[in-house]
């Protein structure tokens, strides 16, 4: 139900239902209904692999979109990474709308053993009402293999609006 | 906008208009608006953060004024913090006092690690428009602890909830 900006009453001015409900009824239902998008790469499922040493999508289950009544998105996740040697690092990239908006998390120095849970929480602004997508990127910073291990732990992306 | 605590209607009240500007547009406004937020950020960059300091001192900048309406704030600390040669701790104040010691770490061989606090604050104050004053203090035990941000942002969130 769309969100129609409220009236300003004034003194003596009669209103029906239909203003009522449009204004109040429909709009007290557009509050109440929070959009959000989330997934959950479950337990025991394949791992993800990248080499790459420029930003690429984890995969295409890592983009979300959401329509949002203001300007403001919450973006919450984590999961257990890996390099596959000490030295390179590991980048967790939000890309919002196609372009690249900030690197949410990193790990270097930590080799095969033991993995590193990245969690990270951020808070978009600036964004105009409506439909907007939102895209986790990875990369390495050198050579070797990047893992998003799904073998141990549940890889979980949200996006919501707040 | 602020939001303005609903008035308990009785028997007999002629809203004026007056009253439903502020009771019904304004605070639908203010609802539709999201909720008040604050986000502090070290982007990347801008310069690792260190200290040998074994009694708390202010990590640099993350001294935060926050106004609420509400009585509970979710919030979150994100870092990659490496610590050679002791332990670090991060503490966290609320209006000068310390809502508790929520991270202790040792990293060997250089390595650093992803960190992320989430509190739920809840009593706060109900009266609209308090400004609380949240401070995030860390110190070691011994040697040197690094927050990096060459690579991803120091973050610091509150959302009321």
């Amino acid at each position: 139900m769309a969100w129609t900006t409220p009236i300003t009453w004034a003194s003596g001015t009669l209103r029906n239902a239909a203003h009522l409900n449009t204004y109040l009824y429909a709009n007290m239902i557009e509050l109440a209904a929070i959009t959000y998008q989330q997934q959950i790469e479950n337990y025991s499922s394949s791992n993800i692999t990248t080499t790459s040493t420029t930003p690429v999508l984890i995969s295409a289950n890592f983009t979300k979109s959401i329509t949002i009544k203001n300007n403001r998105a919450l973006i919450v996740g984590a999961g257990v990474f890996h390099l596959s040697a000490l030295g390179p690092g590991l980048i967790v990239w939000l890309y919002v709308n196609g372009a690249q908006k900030v690197a949410l998390c990193s790990t270097y120095g930590i080799a095969t053993t033991p993995a590193n849970m990245l969690p990270f929480m951020y808070v978009v602004t600036g964004l105009s009402p409506g439909v907007n997508t939102f895209d986790l990127y990875w990369q390495i910073t050198a050579a070797g293999t990047g893992n998003l291990r799904k073998n141990e732990t549940s890889a979980v992306f949200h996006v919501r609006e707040v | 906008m602020a939001y303005t605590d609903p008035i308990t209607w009785t028997d007999g009240d002629v809203p004026t208009a007056a009253q439903l500007n502020q009771q019904i547009r304004d605070n639908l406004n203010y609802l539709h608006s999201g909720r008040t937020i604050f986000q502090h950020l070290r982007s990347v960059g801008t310069g690792n953060l260190t200290t040998t300091s074994t009694s708390n001192v202010i990590v640099t900048g993350f001294d935060v004024y926050f106004e609420t309406d509400i009585s509970r704030i979710f919030y979150i600390i994100s870092f990659n913090m490496g610590v050679t040669g002791g332990t670090g701790v991060l503490e966290l104040y609320l209006n000068g006092s310390n809502v508790g010691v929520f991270w202790v770490s040792t990293t060997p061989n250089s390595a650093s690690v992803m960190n992320q606090c989430l509190f739920l604050r809840e009593h706060l104050s109900l009266a609209n428009n308090v400004v609380h004053h949240f401070e995030l203090f860390w110190r070691v035990t011994s040697g040197t602890a690094t927050m990096y941000c060459d690579q991803s942002i120091i973050n610091f969130v509150g959302v009321e909830f």
